[in-house]
């Protein structure tokens, strides 16, 4: 037996150490990584519904990397413009080409890879992002928005710094518009608002640029505890809220609501007109008591849809799709636009705060964070760190509900305007 | 004024300010060029969000009002 037949039998190691060391470091340190994510995935550090099938997804399909056969690396060939081996064959996976595009190339794809058909059909047009959309619609209150909606409406406004600032600032590092309005939209901390901004405008970034988003959201729940603890000192945060007597919200109106702000800001941004759909309708469903479309969008959709975002994002991590030189850009520009969106939250907390005669808790401001419930709940947790019996959460989820609202019209925005720019 | 007209009028005040935003951005805003454009568009995209929260605030005082035990005319 020679080393030609040891190669052949262990076919992975093969085609993993060929090629360039840069890109072989890469593969093996996505691997790595991949575990990294299912680790704090399991210990709750990190979202575990998304982290664990992203993970597996990032660490497998850069394991499983191998010699494709001389048809399909043709196909592949056409596409990505690589060229092939000498004998005809080119590296790839079983998994998914997510550069195939012509319609010839992608029907022989289809039957190929089996992650291709989710990844056509349902990632690369914003199924995804939408039937996500859905479920948060669904699972949002819009009674605690109504109860003070000029309060939350500026705070979410506030919110958004991030999501303007880095735009500016990413242009003057290099990147193309289309590309600096995609990376901003991390700053809303919506993932499938960066998702669609990413497919609509940058089209060749966005598996990184998503990748980061929902990497950098998964860690706002251990980041934002201490930019509130560094900018808020403990004698605000204890600041206990107005009482108020508390107002019901009929469904009636929530509904209604829904209707006139769908209708209105898809009036305002065809181009987002999906996503908006996809967040009223589940607002709608919700509020017109249709139980059973409210556990189907709830469990099946939502579940099902967070379940394949997470998988096709891990896979989208194989290190030949994600190698880009922009990638350290993105992510130094994706802290930025987190940062400095917290940053502006807590700003309009301090207005407020000002504003009420200094009865205002400035903590509530960190939850125009749109990242649904996250950010509320992190509010809360730091102001019941220092004053146990303050109550902020009704104040801080009505925020963050305007929060969705602002992002999707910072979405419209960009998606509408930036391709305008010259 | 009377009291049904009145209050049909505060429920359309929010929409209706909101749909000038949207006029502001998609119709009027492109008829001009430059700076006037630009104050225009941005002028549209804050007044969307001030209409939807007014609306919003209706329907938070129709609640309250509920709560109170206080009816709205009926039109």
């Amino acid at each position: 037996m020679n080393l030609s037949d040891i190669a052949n039998i262990f076919q992975g190691i093969t085609s993993l150490a060929h090629g360039a060391w840069a890109m072989i470091a890469a593969r093996l340190g996505l691997i790595v990584l991949g575990g990294v994510l299912v680790y704090y995935g399991r210990k709750g550090v990190l979202e575990p519904l998304l982290m664990i099938p992203m993970g597996l997804g990032m660490a497998m399909v850069n394991a499983g990397v191998l010699f494709l056969d001389p048809v399909t690396a043709a196909v592949i060939s056409r596409s990505t413009g690589e060229a092939v081996l000498a004998d005809g064959t080119t590296q790839g996976t079983l998994m998914l080409a997510p550069f195939v595009e012509r319609t010839d190339d992608l029907m022989y794809i289809l039957q190929i890879d089996f992650l291709q058909p989710i990844y056509t059909f349902a990632f690369s047009n914003g199924l995804i992002a939408c039937f996500v959309f859905m479920g948060i619609g669904v699972l949002l209150d819009v009674g605690f928005l109504l109860a003070r909606p000029f309060q939350s409406m500026f705070l979410a406004l506030c919110a958004e710094f991030g999501t303007v600032a880095t735009f500016p600032i990413a242009v003057a590092l290099g990147l193309t518009y289309n590309e600096a309005a995609s990376i901003a939209m991390v700053g809303g901390a919506d993932g499938p608002m960066v998702l669609f901004t990413s497919l609509k405008l940058a089209k060749q970034l966005f598996v990184p640029i998503t990748v980061v988003a929902y990497l950098y959201l998964g860690l706002t729940y251990g980041g934002y505890p201490y930019l509130i603890r560094f900018l808020i000192p403990a004698k605000l945060r204890a600041i206990r809220p107005v009482a108020r007597p508390a107002v019901k919200i009929s469904p009636a109106e929530k509904l209604a609501f829904a209707f006139v702000a769908g209708t209105v800001l898809c009036l305002l941004f065809p181009s987002a007109s999906p996503l908006l759909l996809s967040l009223f309708v589940g607002v709608a469903v919700r509020e017109a008591g249709l139980q059973y479309f409210t556990s189907m969008i709830e469990n099946t959709l939502l579940y099902g849809a967070t379940f394949f975002l997470g998988l096709l994002l891990g896979v989208l991590c194989e290190a030949s799709t994600i190698f880009n030189p922009k990638v350290l850009l993105l992510l130094v520009l994706g802290i930025i636009a987190l940062l400095l969106s917290g940053v502006g939250g807590i700003i309009g907390g301090y207005i407020l705060y000002v504003a009420s005669g200094r009865k205002f808790n400035p903590v509530i401001g960190i939850a125009g964070v749109s990242c649904v419930p996250s950010t509320a709940k992190v509010a809360q947790k730091e102001v019941s760190q220092v004053a146990p019996d303050v109550i902020i959460l009704p104040e801080a989820l009505g925020v963050n509900i305007s929060g969705v609202i602002t992002t999707a019209i910072l979405t419209g925005i960009y998606v509408s305007l930036v391709p305008l720019i010259k | 004024m009377k009291p049904t007209a009145q209050s049909t009028l505060h429920w359309l005040a929010g929409p209706a300010v909101a749909l000038v935003g949207v006029g502001c951005v998609r119709w009027l805003g492109p008829a001009f060029a430059g700076r006037v454009q630009a104050i225009v568009v941005v002028a549209g995209y804050l007044l969307v969000p001030a209409g939807l929260a007014w609306f919003a605030a209706r329907l938070g005082q129709r609640a309250e009002k509920r709560a109170a035990g206080l009816a709205e005319p009926r039109s």
